[in-house]
């Protein structure tokens, strides 16, 4: 059968596959493609434990809404990152994360 | 409640997991921008089956409507309006084998830790909650966070349409 800890395994290995991408692509929007990953990892995360939850039925529905809170902060995140990729991509003509050194000292 | 230990369930289970993974390392090694953000659907798409398999229909909506729906496009719409030169020959950073070794470190870590710790007392069905549970939930014990959270949303939505919005002639950035 299948367990709580095969969705455990199964969202840390999502998890890192996303923190792989996130460290080492070069363009700013896969970085945030990256991210995503990350995000949806966590999601699956909370739903299937919410979903085996042995407790009652609040507790289900705490793990749900914790989702419904993550997805809305990641559309923001989402909308926020583009904004920025394309305001520096018009200043710069580039969105290659090697050439964004200005606050490095 | 939801047969959960059929030999359906496991290949179904299977079935998934291997689609989400396979597509998720795709995204972060396809070297063509567009096949990575399909392949990012694909994983999206995957756990909203997930999320079906795990008695949370809403969840499921709410993953194809916002993410297969309104992230994609998106993201589409920034790689269309960036229109790099190396649109489909993107190359790998220096720091790609120390990626590698972090990602490698993180998943032992959490991999020991979720094996060592104790089994959670995990029942045998899914548990179901129905849509309006949820909504009164999320309405009642959540009301003031759900107002908050939906006020985060405009604002960042009015944040990025200002950043993004050209300046008029003569006018600084």
């Amino acid at each position: 059968m299948i367990d709580p800890i095969h969705y455990q395994i199964l969202s840390a290995i999502l998890f890192c596959i996303g923190l792989y991408g996130a460290l080492s692509r070069k363009s700013a929007i896969l970085i945030l493609l990256s991210i995503e990953i990350m995000l949806n990892a966590v999601n699956l995360h909370l739903i299937s434990l919410a979903a085996f939850s042995q407790f009652s039925q609040t507790q289900v529905a705490l793990g749900q809404s914790l989702v419904v809170f993550v997805i809305t902060i990641a559309a923001a995140e989402l909308a926020l990152g583009v904004a920025i990729i394309l305001r520096i991509y018009k200043n710069k003509s580039s969105i290659d994360t090697d050439n964004f050194n200005l606050l490095k000292w | 409640m939801i047969e959960n230990s059929s030999l359906a369930s496991i290949i179904i289970f299977y079935l998934l997991a291997i689609t989400v993974i396979a597509s998720a390392i795709g995204v972060v090694t396809s070297k063509n921008v567009m096949l990575a953000c399909l392949s990012l659907l694909a994983v999206l798409l995957g756990i909203a089956g997930l999320f079906i398999f795990l008695a949370a229909e809403f969840m499921a909506l709410v993953q194809i409507l916002i993410y297969g729906g309104t992230v994609v496009t998106v993201i589409v719409f920034a790689i269309i309006l960036t229109n790099l030169k190396d649109f489909s020959n993107l190359k790998s950073t220096k720091q790609a084998p120390f990626a590698i070794l972090a990602c490698i470190a993180a998943l032992t870590c959490l991999i020991i830790g979720i094996v060592s710790s104790p089994a959670l007392p995990a029942k045998l069905e899914l548990n179901y909650i129905s849509l309006t549970f949820l909504g009164r939930y999320l309405f009642t014990d959540w009301a003031i966070p759900f107002e908050l959270a939906s006020l985060v949303l405009l604002i960042a939505l009015i944040g990025a349409v200002l950043m993004v919005k050209t300046s008029r002639e003569g006018e600084n950035d």
